[in-house]
């Protein structure tokens, strides 16, 4: 009996050493990419379900704690656990939170040669460009001018910002806001500024959105059909898509700009089974309900949601990198991957001009 | 007994809004707009305030479960969304369906509400948030089937809003309109927010509705005169649970759109505000009460957006109307705990 | 040592002390006696500072302790001044262990500290705060360790605490004890008396409040009988007998018998047999009664020996034990509702707490149950189920009984918390008769209320008990009133029933029974 268990015992042990040594033998590598969860940001997590089924076996795809701010020394032990895994060659983190950073030191410490790659995070940028060796975000601040040219094209003459006094209080936010008002200025529109009962305060989001139904009427009425409105709360968009259906105004970007966002809703989208995560048919889908609302050429958005964009963007990158198929960063390389992977141009501009390896990127509108 | 110190919070807002309308026709901002709005939003969220008073009056206190009620309207509509029934026929599903599982919501909420008494304010706020999580994973998991509802990239669970046009947003609004120069007077949304009211109004007037208000003026006495008091209590908070779900789907259908998830989080503090503001005391909230809370706290809303706005003050407003309403609540709740604290003496 | 000098106090339009003077010396142990509502609590918690007085609008006369005159506003300042008081109720704190308590707020600290730092932050030093208390438990001679939790501790021994709390303190000067032997049995009695004694030798002077008077002559110098919120008399303890004493106590006045008694051998509708009712402080351990149809029950005791529990343990108001018969039917658990629709009605002592909707009208207040339990007062033209009341018979039926009823008002709209006590107690007794029952059960029907609405009650009582057959059971402690009005009257004593009384009977012999006095019939 008991020589039975100790035979057992080290054919158990054998066999496991065998396999280990298969597996480090072998010559693949994976990436890691990491995202908040389903329930806190829908496109960075089905984007990385994406990225993975794309390329089947090499992504090792991990998730941040719901409450991030709370459970931060659980994130970074997770972070951390991918950099001690010696398969995994490249990590994209796509987790619009600050704090990761120290994770990243720790990894780059023991393991210099590992690539990292974040779309983004939110820490300081200078300490970031030294340990990460690419950064990408969102050129929040230079949408202040993209918008405003958009919605002139369109045929805007106004330009109505919905707000309120907790997102004017960010820095990010009310330099956007300054800016459209100059570019609004330069291209001769009239540039309104609308504050609305803050969400944050108490009662939730709800007198903000009833406050939205009752006052873009009134706005119209005021400024006309050609106005562009632009709303920096997400639950506005729904709102502000379903009343420009309705009263024919122009709607030129969402504050995340995305055609999942707003328009499903005011829309009633229907997106079947098989077609969901598809956006050429989901932008179809789209076009076909302006056009039978009369609205074409008066609602626009970005083909692709940023945040599904970046973790199959990322992970391209880190490939062809690995491969040996590209050594720098650099704009021409980094647009062409783009292309493939958005299907639009995307345009790269550096956050600051000191700083080679951090870029904040515009992506070219689908106008319906 | 003192009638005028009774009303200070509704004479202080009153005072406010006159002002304010003053202020708005000076800035020369059509008057039909406020008013037309203004009926859109008393009838709109007057059935969610009015969904507070039957558990007032049973003592329970203030519903803030009322996320509980909610989520069985929501319910009851996503399922008509679902099988896409539309308009009329649409709506009164939904409305029967919400009433149908916020009986059952009602009743466990009530049993479980009966268990902790002296506390029940506290509890139901935090069943109220507790729930909400738990229906966040069912309407992420939920096998809901028609794709106007599911989520546009992942294909499967609810979206957070759901847009209304086709099914029946607007249903009670648009129905039998009347206009009068300017003015929109959306009787059917108010003629079944009177409805609604008159429906309340009835049952406290009948033994049962007393029996309840004895319940919550005077437990002793109630159970002392042969009244089940558990019953009463159970009664009352299934019939605020099936009040909130056709309340919220008047809202629903009014606002246009179905949300789900965190939406329905905070929605028990405006309609408490509304009720305390329109002079509620604990044990004898009336309709009127509803009305006028529920008028005035809206009102005030609806002004001050735009006029703040037109006078390039916004974060003034802002900050005005939250120390006014917050200011008034303390005040109401201040007068009836200074009622409740010091029993009426029997001279 | 204290000396009151013609103390007046009203409690709104009732006097509750009508010029009362007394002395106490030094070392005295001086005796207060007199019946339930004579005075004797008031007058302790005017001695004692209590706030209720403040509250009630004070008191008119003096009070002079050490010849000087005083006038407390809380019982600290009484504290400051030497006086202790051992409650009726306990003031101890259950979680606090028995040496906490018995030195609250005059923990032994350690000197060091002391020196440096004023009281408030003293550290507490629990070896020699555990002697203090021992030493003092000693004096008592009672054994106990001082470092468990008094909450666990029986009830004997939490009198002994109390007193132990108030006998420890250094600079106490006069101790008024509010009934301590109530609870006590008779080994434990002798133990505090001999303590009092010793005390009173050191010179603390000490007003002894007791029902029993056999105590009161053994161990008081002189004692004081209240009666009514009058001091009929102040003599020397050994001077007295009880049968002196409680003719003082009693009032001598003709007893208007307005009824001939009458000797029901009808069936019994009610009879209970070892009726246990947990009611905090007025228990019922195992009463065995009979309530004969048609007559008028009364039921007599002194506050605590359980006569108003009787009433809350059959309505289920307060759960009880034991059997309990009504009509013939066994319910030994039913709800309240159940015993509504068996015909039984309660009206409890508390009038305002649990006898009436404040805020509403007369009118909702006088067929508020009739509305639940009886379809009387539905709506004719729509389905009961709907419960929809007429309104016109209701206000029909108010009008009738303020009318018949006498009740004094602007009208059957009315709210009933505007209503003076008297008629708020008829409107109670019209509601409860709105039900029509076979037996009501009244604890206390006159407390609080004036002559004239008084006697329009019991005559009430009366005329349905004539007119309607209804069987009524009255437990109260106005024995005057009993007399008048009762068939027999049960005397209850420690929660047993002690004597069925012929309401004929001799005052003398009602207070002895009332006192657990063996009584011979």
């Amino acid at each position: 009996m008991i020589r039975n268990l100790t035979i057992s015992a080290i054919c158990l042990a054998v066999s496991l050493c065998l396999l280990s040594g298969i597996s480090t033998a072998a010559d693949t590598y994976k990436i890691g990419i990491v995202t908040p969860t389903l329930s806190a940001s829908e496109d960075e997590f089905r984007g990385a379900v994406r990225t993975s089924e794309k390329h089947p076996g090499m992504i090792k795809h991990i998730t941040l704690p719901d409450n991030f701010s709370e459970e931060q020394e659980t994130a970074i032990t997770q972070i951390l656990g991918l950099g001690d895994d010696p398969e995994v060659k490249a990590i994209v983190i796509c987790a619009g939170y600050s704090g990761i950073l120290p994770a990243i030191q720790k990894i780059k410490e023991k393991r210099p040669e590992m690539l990292v790659i974040t779309a983004p995070i939110w820490d300081d940028p200078d300490m970031m460009a030294k340990y990460v060796d690419l950064a990408l975000d969102t050129d929040w601040v230079q949408r202040g001018i993209s918008i405003p040219t958009k919605a002139q094209q369109m045929g805007a003459r106004t330009f109505i910002h919905y707000s309120f006094p907790t997102h004017m209080a960010k820095e990010v936010l009310a330099k956007r806001r300054d800016m459209m008002k100059t570019t609004c200025g330069k291209l001769g529109m009239q540039f309104v500024e609308v504050t609305t009962p803050d969400p944050t305060t108490g009662a939730g989001p709800s007198p903000m959105l009833q406050f939205l139904q009752e006052d873009i009427p009134r706005q119209i009425a005021r400024y006309g059909k050609d106005t562009a409105i632009f709303g920096t709360n997400c639950p506005m968009q729904d709102v502000i898509i379903a009343k420009a259906l309705e009263l024919k105004f122009i709607m030129p970007e969402q504050c995340c700009p995305t055609p999942t966002q707003g328009y499903p809703a005011a829309m009633e989208l229907e997106i079947t089974k098989e077609d969901a995560g598809n956006f050429d048919k989901i932008n179809a889908t789209i076009k076909e309900k302006a056009a039978a609302a009369g609205m074409t050429g008066r609602l626009s958005t970005w083909p692709v949601p940023v945040g599904y964009f970046f973790p199959e963007f990322s992970t391209e990158l880190a490939i062809e990198t690995i491969e040996g198929r590209t050594k720098d960063f650099d704009t021409a390389e980094l647009k062409k991957t783009a292309k493939t992977v958005a299907g639009v141009d995307v345009a790269f501009n550096r956050m600051k001009p000191e700083l080679d390896n951090y870029y904040l990127i515009i992506m070219d509108s689908i106008i319906y | 007994m003192n009638a005028p110190r009774q009303h200070i919070p509704q004479l202080v807002i009153a005072l406010f809004l006159a002002l304010m309308m003053g202020g708005a026709i000076w800035l020369k901002i059509p008057l039909s707009w406020v008013i037309n709005d203004a009926l859109v939003r008393l009838a709109m969220n007057g059935v969610l305030v009015l969904s507070l008073v039957p558990m007032l009056n049973a003592g329970i206190g203030i519903n803030f479960g009322l996320p509980v009620a909610v989520v069985a309207g929501l319910l009851g509509m996503c399922l008509t969304v679902n099988w896409k029934m539309t308009g009329l026929t649409g709506f009164v599903a939904a409305v029967l369906m919400a009433a149908v599982i916020a009986v059952i919501f009602g009743s466990v909420f009530g049993r479980i509400l009966n268990r902790v008494r002296g506390r029940e304010e506290i509890t139901a706020t935090f069943i109220g948030f507790s729930f909400i999580p738990l229906t966040n994973f069912f309407w992420a998991t939920a096998p809901f089937t028609n794709p106007a509802m599911l989520w546009p990239i992942g294909g499967k669970g609810m979206r957070p809003t759901i847009g209304l046009k086709s099914s029946f947003a607007k249903i009670l609004n648009d129905f039998l309109p009347l206009e009068i120069g300017p003015f929109v007077i959306p009787c059917g949304l108010l003629l079944f927010f009177a409805c609604s009211c008159l429906l309340v109004h009835l049952f406290f007037r009948s033994a049962t509705g007393k029996a309840m208000q004895a319940v919550g003026e005077n437990e002793g006495y109630a159970r002392l005169c042969g009244i089940d008091i558990d019953w009463m209590r159970q009664l009352a908070t299934i019939l605020s649970t099936v009040i909130g779900a056709v309340g919220i789907c008047v809202y629903a259908q009014s606002y246009g759109f179905i949300e789900l998830y965190d939406a329905p989080m905070m929605l028990a503090f405006p309609a408490a505000s509304a009720l305390l503001i329109g002079g509620s005391i604990a044990g004898r909230t009336s309709v009127l009460n509803v009305i006028i809370g529920t008028f005035l706290f809206h009102t005030m809303y609806i002004l001050s957006g735009p006029l703040a706005n037109d006078l390039l003050v916004p974060e003034m407003a802002e900050i005005f109307r939250l120390l006014l309403t917050n200011g008034v609540i303390l005040f109401a709740m201040l007068h009836a705990g200074g009622r409740n604290g010091k029993p009426c003496p029997a001279m | 040592m204290l000396e009151l000098r013609n103390i007046n106090k009203r409690f709104g339009p009732e006097t509750a002390l009508e010029s009362v003077s007394m002395e106490i010396g030094a070392g005295e142990i001086h005796g207060l006696v007199g019946l339930n509502g004579s005075g004797k609590s008031t007058l302790l918690n005017i001695l004692f500072g209590s706030t209720t007085i403040q509250e009630t609008g004070g008191y008119d006369g003096t009070y002079l302790l050490d010849g000087r005159v005083r006038r407390f506003s809380s019982p600290c300042q009484a504290i400051r001044c030497g006086i202790g008081m051992v409650h009726q109720e306990f003031a101890l704190i259950p979680e606090m262990t028995v040496a906490e308590n018995i030195l609250i707020s005059r923990e032994k600290g350690y000197p060091f500290i002391d020196a440096l730092f004023p009281r408030q932050f003293s550290l507490v030093d629990r070896t020699s705060s555990a002697m203090a208390a021992r030493q003092t438990l000693h004096r008592l001679n009672l054994d106990l360790d001082p470092d468990q939790t008094t909450g666990r501790l029986s009830m004997n021994v939490r009198q002994f605490i109390e007193i132990a709390r108030e006998i420890s303190r250094d600079d106490l000067r006069l101790l008024l004890l509010d009934e301590p032997t109530a609870i006590l049995n008779t080994a434990d009695t002798d133990q505090l008396l001999t303590t009092l004694r010793s005390l009173a030798d050191k010179g603390i002077a000490i007003l002894f409040v007791s029902h029993r008077l056999q105590e009161i002559l053994q161990l008081c110098d002189r004692l004081t009988v209240l009666r009514e919120g009058r001091v009929v008399s102040c003599c020397a303890a050994r001077d007295s007998s009880i049968d002196t004493v409680t003719r003082l106590m009693v009032r001598e006045s003709v007893v208007k018998v307005s009824r001939t008694q009458r000797h029901t051998d009808s069936p019994p509708i009610l009879s209970v047999r070892d009726f246990r009712v947990r009611m905090a402080g007025e228990e019922l351990h195992g009463l065995d009664l009979d309530v004969h149809r048609n007559e008028i029950l009364g039921i007599i005791s002194l506050s605590g020996h359980g006569k108003l529990a009787f009433g809350a343990g059959v309505i289920g108001q307060v759960p009880f034990c034991g059997r309990l018969r009504l009509a013939g039917e066994d319910c030994s658990s039913s709800p309240c509702a159940a015993m509504i629709r068996k015909g039984l009605f309660f009206l409890s002592e508390e009038r305002s707490q649990l006898g009436l909707l404040l805020q509403h009208t007369i009118m909702d207040n006088i067929v508020f149950a009739a509305l639940h339990h009886n379809k009387r007062f539905h709506h004719p033209h729509w389905p009961h189920w709907l419960q929809v009341p007429d309104q016109k018979a209701i206000r029909r039926h108010a009008e009738h009984c303020i009318a018949e009823y006498d009740i004094r008002c602007t009208g059957p709209l009315q709210s009933v918390g505007n209503l003076s006590g008297g008629n708020q107690q008829k409107v109670r007794i019209a509601h409860a008769l709105t039900l029509s029952p076979q037996l009501l059960i009244v604890n206390e029907p006159t407390r609080g209320i004036d002559i004239a609405a008084k006697e329009r009650i019991l005559n009430l009582f009366l005329d349905v008990n004539h007119s309607e057959g209804t069987t009524i059971v009255i437990a109260s402690s106005e024995l005057d009133e009993l007399k008048r009005i009762c068939d027999r009257i049960a005397v209850l004593y420690r929660g047993r029933l002690h004597a069925i009384l012929d309401p004929a009977a001799d005052d003398l012999l009602f207070t002895q029974a009332i006192s657990g006095e063996p009584v011979l019939q």
